[in-house]
């Protein structure tokens, strides 16, 4: 059940992801949902069910767009990665342990993704860019993740779908 | 037994991260057009939800029942531009030297009317996919254009699918030719800027030719994806280039690429005999 849940969120979330405008002041870094969803997988499930859904969310993601397969699944794995080290280290609200932690780990995928697509030379933006990027991936990772978390986390009441043992 | 545990996750990762990524390029591509494919009638369904809205809206507001006649207008009023380019070229022109360019004429053109229904979603290329595919006669390459200009080709296409480059994204490379000073240079974009504005640039034309604030910019015909005289932008601002070897100028795009909702595609090949039954 987790997994078919987990299935349906990141295609919803690749969806509105794709069909989301991407805001211009935020150097059109599009909303990262996908990347909400790696989070709060990281936050409420196993390292391995987080690992699995960070690649599968990869998938969806480079499927979507013109990124390579599997650079986005490497980010998105950095990211499980991040949270599940710092998961027990929380603020005493929800709402802001998950907008810390938004803020940190999307923009680091969005610089790992950045690092990635210029070490395969299909970077064609320049620096200042990026940086604008890892910025607007801050702001709007923090901002989104807490959304996401909690419409994922009623997703998953409504058709019953139980958090794992955290290990 | 943690620590065995912890080190096999790390390497069932690590392997699955290097199978995906060195998926052979086939296999790959299998794997997107299908994710797109899945996706692609829901995408359909929020772009065309997302229309009606907007045209309910517009009925409410009194000018909604416009809405139908205005897409057909608009469909209508890009064939009778590129008729009339297509006239202005062939009087400014000399038609034997055309012919033995190999240009072709654009008037008995197939437009193919087509749907914005998502934008690339990593945010790292200015791209753009349509609602129409490989079963309604698209392919890599093709131009797309709006009433108003171009707005990118086509770079890959699924069934029902076709994604489009952006003429604002850094890789995207045009031809183009400024008619007053009949400069050639090649347009390329630059991104949105800060201010949500989206520009190109046009570098390698003529030092000697000047140019000016509110020059029209036209495809040149030359590169093989789009047409001659098809409506580009108009400059913006134009300097010489730090070494002083050419021309380079700003060309706000005349196609409203951030809020493109619909596109032609140019195509010379007939209709395929099978449409899709899904749309």
């Amino acid at each position: 059940m987790n997994a078919i849940c987990a299935l349906l969120l990141m295609f919803a979330g690749g969806m509105l992801q794709a069909v989301l405008p991407a805001p211009a002041v935020a150097g059109q870094t599009p909303i990262p949902i996908l990347a909400a969803l790696v989070v709060h997988h990281a936050l409420t499930r196993s390292r391995a069910f987080a690992l699995w859904v960070a690649v599968a969310a990869g998938v969806v993601c480079d499927s979507l767009g013109r990124v390579p397969l599997g650079v986005s699944s490497a980010a998105f794995a950095v990211v499980a990665l991040l949270v599940g080290r710092y998961r027990e280290e929380v603020f005493e609200s929800r709402v802001a342990t998950h907008a810390a932690l938004g803020a940190i780990a999307i923009p680091a995928a969005t610089l790992l993704t950045a690092l990635l697509l210029a070490a395969m030379r299909e970077l064609s933006v320049g620096l200042p860019r990026v940086l604008l990027k890892v910025a607007g991936a801050a702001v709007l990772g923090a901002l989104v993740t807490p959304m996401v978390a909690d419409a994922a986390a009623r997703f998953e009441r409504l058709i019953g779908a139980t958090p794992e043992v955290r290990r | 037994m943690v620590r065995r545990g912890g080190f096999l996750i790390w390497m069932v990762l690590l392997a699955t991260l290097l199978a995906i990524a060195n998926l052979p390029l086939p296999a790959a591509r299998a794997v997107k057009a299908g994710v797109r494919e899945f996706l692609a009638p829901l995408h359909a369904l929020i772009a065309r939800t997302s229309m009606h809205v907007r045209e309910a809206a517009s009925a409410i507001r009194g000018i909604g029942g416009l809405a139908a006649e205005n897409r057909a207008l608009q469909e209508e009023m890009l064939r009778l531009r590129l008729d009339m380019q297509s006239l202005q070229a062939a009087a400014a022109e000399n038609a034997e030297l055309r012919e033995l360019a190999g240009f072709r004429q654009r008037a008995g053109q197939r437009t193919v009317a087509a749907e914005v229904i998502a934008r690339e979603s990593s945010g790292w290329w200015q791209s753009l996919r349509l609602d129409r595919g490989r079963l309604d006669g698209l392919r890599a390459d093709l131009p797309v254009v709006t009433p108003d200009g171009i707005v990118g080709r086509i770079t890959d296409v699924t069934d029902h699918t076709a994604d489009v480059l952006l003429i604002s994204d850094p890789s995207c490379r045009v031809s183009v030719r400024i008619p007053r000073t009949g400069s050639h240079g090649v347009l390329r974009g630059v991104g949105m800027r800060w201010d949500g504005q989206i520009v190109c640039r046009v570098d390698f034309l003529h030092p000697r030719h000047a140019v000016r604030p509110g020059d029209e910019v036209v495809t040149s015909g030359l590169g093989g994806v789009f047409p001659p005289n098809l409506p580009v932008g108009t400059v913006l601002s134009a300097q010489m280039d730090a070494a002083g070897l050419y021309r380079r100028a700003d060309v706000l795009p005349r196609a409203d690429l951030g809020r493109l909702r619909r596109a032609f595609v140019l195509t010379d090949e007939p209709l395929p005999p099978r449409r899709s039954s899904r749309r």
